[in-house]
């Protein structure tokens, strides 16, 4: 499997390269800022007619993660839809998309900023999740631990010998873990804004995700060159 | 991991050196090669870039009005390229695409007919400095990256240094 393993106040994770959090021990499968409906929402703004295909595409890769690990539980942190009525416009092909895929495990959604509010889908609507040792939550928190949250987007850059090269990227401490977002039309914030920067420690390692994942000391604005 | 090309030369890189020339032209590799090229090919992603933005899916950046849009949801045409070309690769968009790149810059037969006149003589040649018809590449505009493999070679390499240098590995 294309991952790197870590342990979270005693909990033994898994970074996918997916950009999906794998606990094996639970059974549990978290998935962060699925964002479905963006297309939809941004259309209804009066944005750019984006191709309506990004729930589907994000849908398949989640899809892929639970034929993969079998999860028992899955957990959806947060900003799983663009906005309630984002959710509320899905079409009904990838309403009943989301049900087959819910059928048979326990399904928490989490509330985020984009999604304060119940949707008509299956699964528990929580604010946060407490599961022993962990909390999650859609917003990270100071002085907290345990905590395995989303909202950033973190992205990581690396100035490799040839070029620079930017990929969404798990942010994990000895206090918490910041997830990627996983929705297919979602951008990223580079870990060294001070949102992020601020709220890591200082021995934090960033996991690049894609076709292998790249665990690296999470990168600090004004390195030395 | 790129090109750049003008109308008389053409400027290619990648992360090894080049020993053997003679499976870069096989014929049958690069017959194979060329319809996941052209699928998965950066040209095509630049080419789409321009129809986007004159659709109005994207905006061109431009040093002036960066970041004074207003407008939250900026959009990777390589993401809306990928997209499309998953779910609707036959989207008016995707054809203009093709027809646009397709226009002068791959004929395959013009390619075969130059395999043909060359059989197998290609010189390989090193020199120890850039040669004056090579010079002008360098500085020209447009150079397309290729994200193949080399990308996470790059990053394995870059990444277990900064691990050891940590000390956490």
């Amino acid at each position: 499997m294309n991952a790197h393993d870590f342990t979270l106040a005693g909990a033994r994770l898994r970074a996918l390269g997916s950009g999906a959090l794998w606990w094996p021990d639970q059974g549990l499968l978290c998935v962060s800022d699925l964002h479905l409906g963006k297309s939809e929402r941004v259309a209804r703004r009066g944005g750019a007619a984006l191709p309506p295909y990004d729930t589907r595409d994000t849908l398949t890769r989640l899809a892929a993660d639970l034929a993969l690990t079998h999860a028992r539980t899955v957990v959806c942190l947060g900003d799983s839809f663009d906005d309630l009525g984002a959710a509320h416009a899905l079409p009904e092909e990838e309403r009943l998309w989301i049900a087959r895929l819910q059928a048979g495990r326990r399904w928490v959604w989490i509330e985020g900023n984009h999604d304060p509010g119940p949707v008509d889908l299956g699964g528990t609507r929580l604010w946060e999740l407490p599961l022993a040792p962990l909390t999650f939550r859609h917003i990270a928190q100071r002085a907290t631990s345990g905590e395995v949250s989303g909202h950033y987007h973190p992205k990581a850059r690396i100035r490799t010998r040839a070029r620079v090269i930017s990929r969404p990227a798990f942010l994990a401490d000895s206090d918490r873990v910041i997830l990627p977002s996983y929705g297919t039309y979602t951008g990223g914030l580079d870990c060294t804004a001070p949102a992020l920067a601020g709220l890591m420690r200082p021995e934090a390692l960033a996991i690049l995700t894609g076709r292998n994942v790249h665990p690296l000391p999470m990168p600090r604005a004004q390195e030395a060159p | 991991m790129g090109f750049v090309a003008t109308d008389y030369a053409t400027l290619i890189w990648g992360l090894d050196a080049v020993t053997d020339p003679a499976p870069l032209f096989d014929r049958r590799a690069l017959r194979e090669g060329l319809d996941g090229w052209l699928a998965e090919n950066a040209l095509m992603k630049r080419t789409f870039r321009a129809s986007a933005t004159i659709a109005g899916l994207i905006e061109r950046n431009l040093p002036q009005s960066a970041k004074k849009t207003g407008r939250q949801a900026t959009f990777s045409s390589d993401i809306l390229y990928d997209t499309l070309l998953k779910y609707d690769p036959d989207h008016l968009m995707m054809r203009i695409t093709r027809d646009e790149a397709m226009r002068g810059l791959v004929d395959f037969g013009r390619i075969e007919e130059i395999l043909d006149r060359i059989g197998g003589r290609i010189d390989l040649i090193r020199l120890p400095r850039v040669t004056p018809l090579a010079a002008p590449l360098f500085l020209e505009v447009g150079k397309v990256s290729v994200a193949g493999s080399a990308d996470d070679r790059l990053l394995a390499e870059e990444t277990a240094r900064l691990m050891q240098a940590a000390g956490l590995e």
